[in-house]
């Protein structure tokens, strides 16, 4: 065992003092410059910044109010719906006879929970020193550079963004239903059902999506003409596809039909642009045009045009999240697997939200004394609540950033799920 | 590393982040100090640090020390002198010169002692491989390895006034005496009389207060080994913070000296602490599962 010295004999410790020759070796003392040059890697986070919620649901306006008096009753929503059918002709009768009459067909309602979802942040005393110690070591520059280092409100607001997405994802494939099971909190469970008409989940058509020789764009269409159809739809109201990213990388772009059909639109509506994908020998024009490779944008702009596409537009799904697995941070994606939508173009419904009960409880004039709280709402929807409470004699810092927030569709009688991988038996 | 510089310079520095040790917890809680603080008596000789939430014995009576704790993430076997533990940026440091045991279910289980003679640091795996004098037994992925302490006569089964292989022919009454021949420790039971001799139990130590050596039975023969038992039984506080250290020996650097004060009645999240064995995991005031309160 080492013997215990006396006292420490030095102004500056030895972790200081190396330091001081680590910043003397560092530093031209002539220019003051220093020889090291920092660049900043500043890549940004998978749909972090741009988070695909917002692609397909709009913020509700209005914001519940929580309920104290009832602690353990989440705050709800309920949408209503009517059956669409189209309205059955007019039929034939005498005069003076009996008219026929209209059925009414009555409506719908589903109602769900909105579950509260939070991201937090935790800090003694002496920790929130020994960072702001760390902090002065950086310039101003570098400083951009704690994002690896400290997380603070922003990326709180990330997390509920990465929440919702996924949730957003979860809602539109699987037809309203969502939870938060199988995402490392295994604590507690934030079960919904779906909600869309049981007769709005489809089959993939005569082949499965993946079959080589499928006849997609076929399939769709008569997908699509089959709820146009039993739904009253007009041929000419704007539906959409949302197929997530995979399938159109794994099956859309290698289906052969689609690859003709592509063709088809290059030549017909960009014949100069032939000219890119050909590939003759040394650039020589010749008829061995490359026509097997077809990319997502010219997939999508064939989709988009209505006088050559079998279908509806396409709009791609691309959304992922990781979540906090005890040691691990695992990726996952919402949507399910397998799994396209037809629904009608435009957002697919709102995301519905209310006052977290945390908000109102601190709101309410019954917090102790020796803690301090102060709240802010963010993004219209999240609620960024700061805490200093005692520990001990010292203080401790909480960051939280609550939400109580559900995405809800709200054009559920036309929201179609198709299971790609079964075909219609 | 300065009068490399002008020549070449190359290095990449990690600046960690940090876990979240304790349980976070908005409500007001408690935080106890510990009376005029230890002086650390088991500092790292070179280079170390001691983790935000590491246990730490308080000692009211002399210096206290840091528990230091290693997580065995390869098996090893029990005549095996290279053992590999947890190295993955939040795991104490082991150090040449360091005395290591696996912990037993008690604090004062004895069992067979090594000293570290080389460490290796392999940061591609995350692991450290430490070369020992002496095997410490067989070792299971997760088991716990503890810093240790030589035998003593308090620690020991058995402590005797010498060693030897036939009687010696002095005694005062009350003196013992290990027969390495028939395994047996003899009382005197008068001046230069040894009474009737009782054979020392399988998995019993006996001390030698003369040569400061442990013996236990290999076998059926009582040999001489290294045993020890854990060096901080009684880890009673937290390290609120991290502590760096410098080097204690060696490096030019003399006369250091770190002073530490512990905390405690505050609560940890156990899967971020470092490993702990079972012997102190029995001390957990919590009966929530995960949260180390001490």
């Amino acid at each position: 065992m080492p013997g215990i010295g006396n006292a420490l004999k030095y102004s500056a410790t030895p972790a200081e003092m190396t330091q001081m020759l680590y910043d003397a070796a560092m530093i031209n003392r002539d220019t003051n410059q220093t020889y090291l040059q920092d660049i900043i890697d500043t890549s940004l986070i998978f749909g972090e910044n741009i988070p695909f919620w917002q692609e397909c649901f709009d913020l509700d306006g209005n914001e519940k109010q929580a309920d104290l008096s009832e602690m353990k009753l989440s705050p709800s929503w309920t949408v209503l719906s009517y059956k669409k059918r189209m309205v059955p002709m007019a039929e034939a009768m005498a005069p003076l006879s009996e008219g026929p009459q209209l059925e009414n067909e009555g409506y719908t309602t589903n109602s769900g929970s909105m579950y509260e979802y939070g991201s937090g942040l935790f800090q003694t005393s002496l920790g929130q020193m020994a960072l702001q110690a760390k902090l002065q070591n950086l310039n101003v520059k570098e400083r951009s550079m704690i994002g690896g280092f400290v997380k603070d409100a922003t990326d709180m607001v990330k997390a509920h963004n990465s929440r919702l997405s996924n949730l957003a994802a979860q809602v539109l494939s699987k037809g309203g239903a969502y939870s938060s099971e199988g995402q490392g909190n295994a604590r507690i469970s934030t079960p919904q059902p779906a909600y869309i008409p049981i007769t709005n989940y489809l089959k993939a058509g005569t082949k499965v999506w993946t079959d080589p020789t499928c006849d997609l764009p076929e399939q769709m269409r008569a997908i699509e003409d089959d709820v146009r159809m039993r739904k009253g739809i007009a041929a000419d109201y704007p539906m959409q596809w949302d197929i997530p990213y995979n399938m159109v990388r794994d099956v859309l772009l290698k289906n052969a039909k689609f690859i003709e059909q592509v063709n088809q639109y290059i030549r017909y509506f960009a014949p100069t642009q032939i000219q890119v994908i050909a590939v003759g020998p040394n650039g020589s024009s010749t008829s061995a045009t490359d026509t097997s490779v077809i990319t997502m944008d010219q997939l999508v702009a064939y989709s988009k045009m209505p006088e050559l596409s079998k279908i509806s537009p396409i709009h791609i799904v691309q959304e992922k999240q990781s979540y906090n697995d005890g040691r691990n941070y695992p990726i996952t994606q919402g949507w399910a697997t397998g799994v396209a939508v037809f629904r009608p173009a435009g957002p697919a419904g709102v995301v519905v939200h209310g006052v977290p009960k945390d908000v109102a409880v601190f709101n309410s004039g019954e917090i102790n004394n020796t803690v301090s709280i102060n709240i802010a709402r963010v993004a219209g929807f999240l609620y960024l609540i700061n805490k200093v409470s005692p520990d001990g004699m010292l203080n401790k810092y909480s960051s939280d950033v609550l939400g109580c927030y559900a995405p809800v569709l709200n054009e559920t009688m036309l929201h179609f799920v198709i299971d790609t991988s079964t075909a219609n038996s | 590393m300065a009068a490399n510089l002008g020549i070449f310079f190359q290095t990449s520095k990690e600046i960690r982040g940090g876990r979240t040790i304790w349980v976070k917890d908005g409500n007001p809680s408690t935080r106890a100090n510990v009376r005029s603080g230890n002086s650390i008596a088991n500092p790292f000789v070179g280079p170390g640090r001691a983790f935000m939430g590491d246990l730490f014995e308080y000692r009211d009576d002399g210096p206290g020390y840091i528990f230091k704790t290693f997580q065995v993430v390869t098996a090893s076997a029990s005549d095996a002198t290279s053992v590999v533990f947890n190295a993955d940026g939040y795991s104490t440091n082991p150090e040449v010169g360091n005395l290591i045991i696996k912990s037993g279910n008690s604090a004062t289980e004895i069992g067979l002692v090594g000293t570290i003679t080389a460490v290796n640091y392999d940061s591609d795996t995350q692991k450290f491989t430490c070369t020992l004098d002496k095997a410490i037994g067989a070792l299971s992925v997760g088991d716990v390895v503890v810093e240790a302490m030589l035998l003593d006569a308090d620690t020991a089964d058995i402590s005797v006034d010498k060693v030897a292989s036939s009687a010696p022919s002095t005694a005062a009454i009350g003196d013992k005496y290990l027969n390495t021949a028939d395994g047996k420790v003899y009382t005197a039971t008068a001046t230069d009389t040894w009474g009737t001799g009782v054979a020392v139990d399988s998995g019993k130590y006996v001390f030698d207060k003369a040569t400061s050596k442990s013996y236990t039975l290999v076998a059926t023969t009582m040999t001489e080994v290294v045993s020890g038992t854990p060096l901080v039984k009684n880890p009673n506080t937290f390290l609120e913070q991290d502590v760096d250290f410098v080097p204690t020996v060696g490096f030019g650097l003399t006369n250091v000296n770190f002073m530490i004060s512990p905390v405690y009645d505050k609560k940890a999240i156990l899967s971020e602490m470092q490993p702990l064995p079972a012997y102190v995991l029995a001390k957990n005031r919590s009966y929530i599962p995960g949260v180390f309160w001490i």
